[in-house]
């Protein structure tokens, strides 16, 4: 249902749900009719929030909906940083594989002496 | 001497020939974008469930004065039993909508990562140990050498690593956050439609009222019927309790109102940032390219005289 379209409905149901809200207390009525009229009463309550909940409820889908898609562009996100930070870490790795060399050449020239 | 001279005209040929092959790199314009975007994110994305919450307090309240003014005991319990079920659903809608926004506070975070210096200053350290490394692995083969002694290239070695390093960081982190703002440029605006969308349907239109009015003239009619009623009866406490009411009840509307504008001023800033990753051809952006690639020799260069004097 467009926007406009349920929040004029929502306005219609809230000014019936007030006018037979207000009509209980006519001391006029019968004490039967009133309790017809309050069931009214609870029915067009019970209405009006449903489709509250279901204006907002549209909404949030949509907003969840484009959520995933950017937590998705998020985890690419991720995986780029890791790479980058992979340059810096060869580094070090290679780093660490020239100190290996050096100790094992110092080791085996010490064995060889 | 020799060495030095040799480092500076190999790094100058690299970068000769990534801009022959126009590599664009990370350039302070970017990353000033990418901190005005950050800035317009900044403490934004619990405004509409701010508003959503609002609106669940006040139907609640509505709710207190629709069982008051009930007679039949079975529809009182039959309408606190949906008031409560309704109020927990429309929470539940607030926490989604936080839910589905923190998902923009990540990516805001990660793009700041994406054009930090972190990168590189990792890279100088590691650049750092290996210079270190290979100097130790000469001083070594020296002590045992009995003729012929090898001059030690560590510094050298550590200042192209970093040099070529930091340029190919540089570049890789353009690529990244060029790819990431353009894919991210549809959902925002996606994003941005449903959240206007959301407060649109709280602010209203010309055509009906939103429903942050709606709680207001609901809360407002509850409370009448409840005088008429008799329960509860007017009284100072009453009063004050129904104006405070009434007070938060409107303040949705305000709210929403504000939450629009932050997000379109939010939307509007990640726009700005995806137009300033787009390649630009202009001489200012040359120059400031040329700057970025400048200042990684610089540090290049410092690391290999930090380590010269070092020694």
């Amino acid at each position: 249902m467009a926007n406009t379209e349920r929040l004029k409905v929502i306005q219609l149901v809230r000014e019936a749900k007030k006018s037979v809200g207000s009509a209980r207390f006519d001391p006029s009525i019968r004490s039967s009719d009133r309790q017809i009229l309050e069931k009214l009463y609870i029915k067009l309550d019970d209405i009006e929030d449903n489709l509250i909940l279901g204006e907002i409820a549209e909404k949030v889908a949509l907003l969840t909906k484009a959520s995933k898609d950017l937590e998705s562009i998020n985890k690419k996100i991720k995986e780029d940083i890791k790479e980058l930070e992979g340059i810096a870490e060869l580094v070090g790795k290679v780093a660490n594989g020239v100190k290996i060399l050096v100790n094992l050449a110092e080791t085996g020239a010490e064995l060889l002496t | 001497m020799f060495v030095k001279k040799k480092f500076i005209q190999t790094l100058t040929l690299l970068i000769t020939l990534l801009f022959i092959q126009g590599c664009a790199v990370l350039t302070q314009s970017q990353v000033d974008a990418v901190k005005s975007f950050a800035t317009a994110a900044n403490n934004y994305s619990d405004l509409p469930s701010t508003v959503i919450n609002i609106h669940a307090d006040s139907k609640l309240e509505e709710s207190y004065f629709i069982s008051a003014n009930l007679s039949d005991p079975e529809h009182i319990v039959e309408t606190m039993d949906h008031k409560a079920t309704n109020y927990l659903k429309i929470k539940k809608q607030a926490e989604a909508a936080d839910s589905a926004l923190s998902v923009i506070d990540a990516y805001v975070k990660l793009l700041q990562k994406l054009s930090s210096d972190d990168f590189t200053n990792q890279l100088n350290e590691e650049s750092v140990a290996l210079g270190t490394a290979i100097d130790a692995g000469i001083a070594r083969y020296n002590s045992n050498a009995n003729d012929k002694k090898v001059n030690s290239f560590g510094s050298t070695s550590a200042g192209i690593v970093r040099g070529i390093g930091g340029i190919r960081i540089k570049q890789k982190q353009t690529e990244a956050l060029k790819k990431a703002v353009n894919s991210a440029e549809p959902v925002m605006q996606t994003m941005t439609k449903a959240i206007v969308a959301l407060m649109d349907s709280y602010i209203g239109n010309n055509e009906s009222e939103g429903l942050a009015e709606g709680a207001v003239k609901s809360l407002k009619a509850a409370y009448k019927q409840s005088l008429e009623r008799g329960k509860p009866s007017n009284s100072v406490k009453n009063e004050k309790n129904i104006t405070q009411l009434l007070i938060k009840a409107n303040s949705i509307k305000s709210l929403a109102e504000k939450n629009k504008v932050a997000i379109k001023t939010f939307q509007e800033a990640h726009t700005k940032l995806h137009a300033n990753m787009q390649k630009k051809e202009d001489l200012k952006e040359g120059i400031e390219e040329i700057n970025v690639l400048y200042g990684e020799v610089r540090a290049a260069q410092k690391l290999k005289n930090d380590l010269d004097k070092d020694k």
